[in-house]
């Protein structure tokens, strides 16, 4: 598809990925309100922006991108003068360079590397890692479908996790 | 399972990101432990930019959820499915393989039908017209009623619904990624990601959604809209309406218990009142348009009435006493 998405599917590609935003958010600013507010202007930065967006991998790199800037922008106020959650939208604005084409090859770099390490998983790593991810079990699930102790679980999801972590650093030019 | 291909540093690293991002994720983490982490996050710059680097890793591994490979490979030998290899398939019904699966994660992985076999304990919670409330429900989310509600509850661990029949209602919603919160009333549903919004019955057939914070999906007939922070948007079996500013004041104002009005028509005024009283007033159409500030709580809502007299030199009448219908 070479034109670009409408504002409804934006809007729907937004509403899928807001979950994941949300989450991204909430493990960078450590709080649960201000994750919200930020979202919140992610949606809005989204619907005013113009930039075409072809596709829903575009779409969803260039919200983590609007997410990025905003983080950023939320930490050199936080630093500069104290506890501001207030977000001047404006300014996140102008810091908005116009990102996809780079951050649509960087997403898809960074999906290629989490393929392979989720591939190099040893295998009970990788099935309890499914089970998680793809099947949505709890731990404890996890661990009576298994037959192992919830204990196990986490740690195998821990090493699931850093692994995956581990594979991205470094290697730029790979694949 | 250590590795010696990174230095041991970067490993340890890598580690604790690890650790403490499926901890919190995990859903048993205290409350002490969150509110460290927290602290953490916002003290320490390089951490919370792992913990950001984590969500993110997170997010990319659903999305390979359609990957044939990925999937083939994090899926127990007796249950793999049998399409692994179908590499013919029209990318367009991969396409909406794929979109599906991500809507299920963000809408959950059961929707509730009422009647469904396994419901859980449905609680239901009831104002009578001038009262309030408050409920804390065992997710952490908050409900607010309003003047002569009457909502049902059913927390399970798939999803969270409620089914708003009268009244008014505030849902401040416990995040909660697994499990959407979806408000039923009779012509349409509101499905939360997380946030606070309010729902006002307006009669048997339409309701009224007002977003505090945060976003909410909409759906009612066949249509489905997007609502951010102070939008509104009314609803009905049709479908929606265009969506307006949210009268957010007025919400917040009814949460403290004490109604205000800012230099408002008295004919507004009433109508706040009326939702309140049990006994309805009215003003002669003539006088609907003065304008009038204060406010009243519900203990003390009839010196309002006695304001407003005072002020204007006018009557307020009781729906009994009112000349036609």
């Amino acid at each position: 598809m070479s034109t670009s998405l409408k504002k409804d599917q934006l809007q729907h590609i937004f509403i899928k990925s807001s979950g994941s935003l949300q989450s991204y958010l909430y493990h960078a600013l450590g709080s649960r309100e201000d994750s919200a507010d930020l979202l919140h202007d992610c949606y809005v930065r989204l619907a005013k922006s113009k930039k075409p967006l072809a596709s829903e991998d575009d779409t969803r790199a260039y919200l983590f991108t609007i997410a990025k800037n905003l983080v950023k922008d939320t930490f050199r106020k936080r630093t500069t003068r104290g506890y501001d959650r207030q977000l001047d939208v404006e300014t996140a604005e102008l810091q908005d360079n116009s990102p996809t084409p780079p951050e649509a090859l960087e997403y898809y770099r960074l999906k290629k590397q989490v393929k392979a390490a989720i591939l190099s998983m040893p295998e009970t790593t990788r099935i309890i890692f499914g089970l998680k991810r793809y099947e949505r079990l709890g731990n404890a699930e996890i661990a009576s479908r298994l037959s192992i102790s919830t204990r196990t679980v986490e740690r195998k999801m821990v090493e699931a996790m850093a692994l995956i972590r581990q594979h991205m650093d470094g290697d730029n030019v790979h694949k | 399972m250590s590795t010696n291909r990174r230095a041991p540093g970067n490993d340890k690293g890598a580690q604790d990101s690890a650790y403490w991002f499926t901890r919190v994720n995990s859903g048993t983490a205290s409350e002490h432990e969150l509110k460290g982490y927290e602290k953490r996050l916002r003290n320490d710059p390089e951490f919370s930019k792992e913990q950001a680097r984590m969500a993110e890793i997170w997010d990319i591994a659903l999305d390979l959820e359609s990957d044939a490979e990925v999937r083939a490979a994090t899926t127990l030998a007796a249950e793999a499915r049998p399409s692994n290899s179908q590499r013919s398939r029209s990318r367009i019904v991969q396409t909406v393989i794929a979109t599906a699966a991500t809507l299920l994660l963000v809408l959950g992985t059961v929707l509730f039908w009422p009647g469904s076999a396994v419901t859980p304990t449905a609680h239901h919670y009831t104002t009578n017209v001038g009262e309030q409330k408050t409920i804390h429900l065992d997710d952490g989310s908050i409900l607010h009623l309003n003047s002569g509600t009457r909502i049902q509850v059913q927390l399970s661990k798939a999803y969270r619904q409620a089914e708003l029949f009268s009244g008014e209602a505030t849902f401040k919603v416990a995040a909660d990624s697994k499990r959407p919160f979806e408000v039923h009333t009779q012509s349409g549903l509101t499905r939360v990601l997380g946030t606070t919004f309010n729902i006002e019955i307006i009669d048997q057939h339409a309701a009224q959604v007002s977003v505090l914070q945060g976003q909410v999906q909409v759906v009612a007939g066949n249509l489905d809209t997007l609502l951010i922070k102070n939008q509104s948007v009314r609803y009905d079996q049709a479908g929606l309406g265009s969506i307006s500013p949210s009268s957010s004041d007025r919400i917040r104002s009814w949460h403290t218990g004490r109604i205000r009005f800012d230099d408002k028509p008295l004919k507004d005024i009433l109508d706040e009142y009326n939702r309140y009283s049990a006994v309805k007033r009215y003003v002669d159409p003539r006088y609907e348009a003065i304008r009038f500030s204060g406010s009243f709580t519900l203990q003390d809502k009839d010196e309002l009435i006695e304001a407003i007299e005072d002020a204007f030199g006018i009557l307020t009448h009781t729906y009994a006493e009112k000349p036609h219908s």
